[in-house]
């Protein structure tokens, strides 16, 4: 892991040091003390989890520029978790099933794996024309639209 | 004594078994037989080539597209998945997978991860043809 120089105001935390206490001040001043320990802990956590959050926003910018490339072909792009996994959901034009686009997404599933390591992520390509069509899939409500002429409120709940 | 890559050959030939004995009339279930056959020829694969054998669809995806030597099988096998899943649970008109695609998924498809299988585990299997009765064949 990288770390920048220590310098006369770095405060050093040591897991090891079974004693030691932390108090912790944030923004709304609701203090907390941790050990040693549970600091350093919480820190790999959240340092693990920028990471991650890092690499979803890429993955969505890197899915919303291909689908700007398969105009005309693709109507919707969702991203959003299934089964544990990350999942893209895409939408072709027409609503039916595209034997056509299959291939396209598999170089796009591939693609993904290749560039992003942290986050698995599948690629699939699920017929239809509303969001409700997604529902056997993936939870509708937790999908990110990246892609597709956006929906009024009336055509989301139908 | 029994491995457990006879098991999954086992289960794919059976599984081969069903889908040629599929009428026209259930596309959607050739496609998610051809897919089960896949299934468990890539878990003879991996059980061939001492892969723990995993428990989960997403595990299995992930394997296969970032194993550089099942990476060709993966571009067969995923369109595979894609539509049985389309045809498992998605409703007409927007989930109806044609015959004739269902035909093209388990004749150039599951043809191609067979062979590969056989090829890269080295299994002594001879696969009848996946020749279909009927229309669209």
């Amino acid at each position: 892991m990288s770390c920048a120089e220590p310098t006369q105001n770095t405060i050093r935390i040591d897991a090891a040091d079974d004693q030691g206490q932390v108090v912790l001040t944030p923004e709304d001043q609701d203090r907390f003390v941790l050990s040693c320990r549970d600091t350093v802990r919480c820190a790999s956590i959240g340092l693990g989890w920028n990471a991650i959050s890092d690499e979803i926003d890429a993955i969505v910018r890197h899915v919303a520029e291909w689908a700007k490339s398969q105009h005309g072909v693709v109507e919707h792009c969702y991203v959003g978790i299934r089964e544990g996994h990350l999942v893209v959901l895409v939408m072709p034009v027409g609503g039916s099933l595209r034997p056509d686009l299959a291939s396209t997404l598999t170089e796009l599933d591939i693609a993904i794996a290749e560039k992003f390591q942290a986050c698995p992520c599948d690629v699939l390509q699920i017929p239809g024309s509303s969001l409700d069509d997604l529902s056997t899939i993936a939870y509708p409500q937790g999908l990110a639209h990246v892609y597709g002429k956006r929906r009024s409120p009336e055509q989301v709940a139908q | 004594m029994s491995t457990v890559s006879d098991g999954h050959q086992s289960k794919w030939l059976n599984n081969r078994r069903f889908l040629l004995s599929l009428d026209d009339e259930f596309p959607d279930w050739i496609v998610t037989a051809a897919f089960y056959c896949a299934l468990h020829a890539v878990t003879v694969l991996f059980a061939t080539d001492q892969v723990s054998i995993p428990g989960t669809h997403e595990l299995r995806n992930q394997i296969l597209k970032r194993t550089t030597r099942y990476r060709n099988i993966w571009r067969f096998y995923h369109p595979l998945w894609n539509t049985s899943i389309t045809a498992r649970y998605m409703c007409p008109p927007n989930g109806e997978v044609s015959l004739e695609y269902a035909h093209n998924l388990a004749k150039n498809n599951l043809h191609e991860i067979e062979k590969s299988v056989v090829k890269l585990s080295g299994i002594d299997q001879v696969l009848p043809p996946l020749s279909f009765g009927g229309t669209g064949a």
